[in-house]
């Protein structure tokens, strides 16, 4: 039979034209021509049958393209920069996995044999338990809390004990980071009795996923959770106006006071899309910079797509971590640039050579490059931000650890320890000390740990510093096999099986909901054991105008410096910053 | 090692129906299922399996069905094996017959071989133990060591390691003393 006029063959599949969809509306014949990066597994965004899926080059663009013969053609971005694409594949490696996984099928059905498999190559970095689906807010575009007589998820503090415990036994590494979450952990009035739990268990890092709301008015409660253990609360902040930061606007400066009298660092988790609030990611990092005596660090999460998406919307709302970096860089007037920042696994390099060093096992991020990147920046005495790499070659240190893992190798222990103190000696060459932040002693905290192991400098570090985070949670379109099957974000489940956060919430119908309905306890049932609870005594209702008269409020969003206006950083300011101003002058406080 | 009961809380301690309980270390668990059914169809023809591809989106199928509980889809075996809530068992949960998951699997293209088809009661109880107590499958050193000088060095850096967990909760306490006193009108 005669070739459809509109019918064309792209890597021997037949396809209709118009099935291939946007964002770049490409024909095949120009596809065709586009250099291919890299071949994977991934999945249609309809049936989920695993297939083919295609990472090209298109200009400065990295795509992804893949064909299900039944649903034909779907192109989406990877990311959003070539260059960055390339220096950031160089740092990806494969990690040892789980020694003792907790399903044990070989993989084969990745991403349906979760988990984990025996395939998964990467043990659990940051663990996330849901304590509850309850929520005191009713988020439109929220499928996960439990909507009005709906079954209730809530393990008991045993049943939790034994998920932490799991956690805890995973082997080579036990599992270090804890995140608390829900719908909103702080429904629980068991909250602090489960932190003082997960520290018992030997968890070092807690961190209370929230919106931080029950928390600014209720202070004492924050400092209950610290004592018990919390070392960070991990907060929503989607912006700094009313329109990008809906959800808790003005409960912030609350919140913000309640951290400091509680001695607590706060995460701020800005999830970035693309038209909503991509032009306030200078003023995010600008209002961190604020407030860095409490805030320890910037978490951008560019949008992940989850559900079936027009296409267009798609186009729309897109962006990815380079797209978000790339913002970052024009919104802070190029003081933050794209050369700034690393992906997560470059950090592999530092682990190999503290393992070659010390003969146990480090945290091992193993994760995708694709999958996060970060920068920490520095704010000295003149108020000059400065990011990392401005005064360390961080690409050089890593080539030079390098070089000393391999000496290491089949050496004895005095032999490594000599090694490894010759090499301490030298890393003084990466670091530019006229362009160091005043009052740091960057060399004095890594030789700290490449000698003594002590990551406390490194708590200190933070303390003075800024650490901004990327990660790009996966959605069906940008699906990538390669990049979930060495994921180390995990979610531990009642029925002590382990998920990796990008099946759990990619694939909810036969993960997250699936398990969690297993073990929901019906609406009705719930309000007989706790009657004296009510679906509406959980919500929160805000008073707006309480909130914007508080002094508090003008303190926080109208006395804002804008550090990148600041002669010693260009003196340009950041885009929209005024904006703030004029907002708060608008209520006349 | 798991202790199990099928023990019923009394009406008295929970206002609502019957639950299954799973004992470990004298605590108890409530799990959702109890005896349910664990069904291997062997001998599946490989043309009906397809490839690899189509028998894992075949088993993500299998997991949407809500009495599934737990399904593998082997291509390499020519297997499907599903652990699902049946009709009868003792639990409030969704649940099916062996004949609607053959059905089911004859709509997705697979007729199954009624002779080698094997199906057991099963205990979920197994299944929870299993997960949450995984044996070790693997014992990779440490980076830059050998199998051989992970195996001498072990000892000392597990002993290692029990100390340093000791000294870090001390180190915790410590601080929790010190923040105690200065929260003391919080606390
Ligand atoms: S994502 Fe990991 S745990 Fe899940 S099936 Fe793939 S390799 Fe296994
Ligand atoms: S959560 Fe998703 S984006 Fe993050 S490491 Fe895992 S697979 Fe990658």
């Amino acid at each position: 039979m005669a070739e459809n006029m509109n019918e064309k063959t792209i890597q021997g599949v037949k396809a209709k034209e118009e099935d291939i969809t946007a964002p770049y509306h490409r024909t095949m014949e120009e596809l065709e021509k586009m250099p291919v990066l890299s071949k994977t597994k991934t999945i249609c965004p309809e049936c989920k049958l695993i297939i083919d899926g295609i990472i090209y080059r298109d200009g400065d663009y990295v795509m992804i393209r893949k064909y299900c013969p039944e649903h034909g053609w779907f192109i989406e971005k990877y990311w959003e920069d070539y260059e960055m694409y390339e220096k950031m594949s160089k740092y990806g490696y494969v990690g040892r996995g789980i020694a003792n996984p907790n399903y044990q099928v070989l993989g084969e059905n990745c991403p349906f044999d979760c988990g984990l498999c025996e395939r998964h190559k990467t043990h659990t970095a940051l663990a996330n338990i849901v304590v509850t689906n309850r929520c005191h807010l009713s988020c439109w575009y929220c499928f996960f809390y439990a909507k009005e007589g709906e079954p209730i998820y809530e393990p008991t503090i045993e049943e939790i004990e034994r998920m932490l415990i799991d956690l805890r036994n995973e082997k080579p590494v036990a599992t270090n980071a804890l995140q608390i979450t829900g719908g909103e952990p702080t429904l629980r009035e068991d909250i602090v009795d489960i932190v003082r739990l997960a520290k018992k268990v030997g968890f070092d890092q807690i961190q209370l996923n929230t919106t931080g709301i029950n928390l600014g008015y209720n202070p004492d409660l924050l400092v209950k959770l610290r004592e018990a253990g919390t070392s960070t609360l991990y907060m929503s902040f989607d912006g700094t106006t009313k329109k990008t930061n809906p959800k808790n606007h003005w409960e912030i400066p609350l919140i913000l006071k309640a951290a400091r009298k509680a001695h607590i660092g706060i995460v701020l988790v800005p999830t970035v899309i693309r038209g909503v609030n991509d032009n306030d990611l200078g003023n995010i990092i600008n209002f961190a910079l604020n407030n860095i005596d409490i805030v320890r660090s910037v978490n951008f999460q560019p949008v992940s797509l989850v559900g079936r998406m027009p296409t267009k919307l798609r186009e729309q709302q897109r962006i990815t971590i380079p797209g978000a970096i790339k913002l970052i860089e024009e919104q802070t007037n190029g003081v933050i640039r794209k050369e700034h920042w690393f992906s997560v696994p470059y950090t592999g390099g530092i682990a190999k050579f503290l393992e070659a060093l010390t003969g146990d096992y480090t945290y091992d991020l193993s994760i995708h490059f694709a999958c996060g990147a970060g920068t920490y920046v520095f704010l000295d005495k003149d108020n000059k931000v400065i990011p990392i790499t401005e005064f360390l070659d961080a690409a050089g240190l890593l080539e030079y650890l390098q070089e000393k893992v391999d000496e290491m190798e089949g050496k004895s222990k005095l032999a490594r320890k000599m090694i490894a103190a010759k090499a301490v000696l030298g890393i003084g060459k990466f670091i530019d000390k006229e362009k160091q932040p005043k009052g740091f002693n960057i060399l004095g905290m890594l030789s700290s740990i490449f000698t003594k192991h002590n990551f406390e400098a490194l708590g200190r570090f933070q303390m003075k510093s800024l650490f901004l985070g990327m990660m790009h949670f996966q959605d069906e379109y940008t699906y990538d096999i390669a990049r979930v099957e060495k994921c180390d974000i995990h979610y531990v489940m009642p029925d002590g099986e382990v998920l990796p956060f990008c099946t759990f919430n990619v694939f909810p119908e036969v993960y997250r909901d699936k398990i969690q309905n297993q073990y929901s306890i019906p609406a009705k049932e719930w309000q007989k054991s706790h009657p004296e609870w009510s679906y509406a005594k959980d919500k929160y209702m805000r008073n707006v105008k309480e909130l914007e008269s508080n002094p508090l409020y003008y303190e926080t969003y109208g006395k804002l410096v804008d550090f990148f206006a600041l002669p010693v950083n260009g003196g340009k300011g950041v885009k929209n910053f005024t904006k703030i101003e004029r907002e708060v002058s608008k209520i006349g406080v | 090692m798991d202790r199990r009961s099928t023990e019923k809380k009394s009406v008295e301690e929970d206002a609502s129906a019957s639950y299954i309980y799973a004992e470990h270390d004298g605590k108890k668990y409530r799990v959702p299922y109890g005896i349910i059914k664990h069904v291997v169809f062997r001998n599946i023809k490989k043309s009906e399996l397809v490839d690899l591809q189509h028998a894992a989106r075949l088993q993500y199928r299998l997991l949407l069905m809500e009495p599934v509980i737990k399904a593998t889809v082997s291509f390499v075996k020519s297997e499907i094996s599903i652990l699902y809530n049946p009709v009868g068992a003792d639990n409030s949960k969704p649940k099916a017959s062996l004949e609607e998951l053959k059905e089911f699997l004859k709509k997705e293209g697979i007729n199954v071989d009624e002779k080698s088809i094997e199906e057991k009661d099963f205990d979920y109880r197994h299944f929870y133990t299993y997960a949450f107590s995984p044996k070790e499958v693997r014992d990779r050193p440490p980076y830059t060591y050998t199998q051989e000088e992970w195996r001498k060095m072990k000892p000392e850096v597990m002993r290692k390691k029990g100390e340093s967990a000791k000294k870090k909760w001390e180190r915790f306490l410590e601080w929790q003393k010190k923040y105690e006193e200065e929260h003391k009108d919080k606390l």
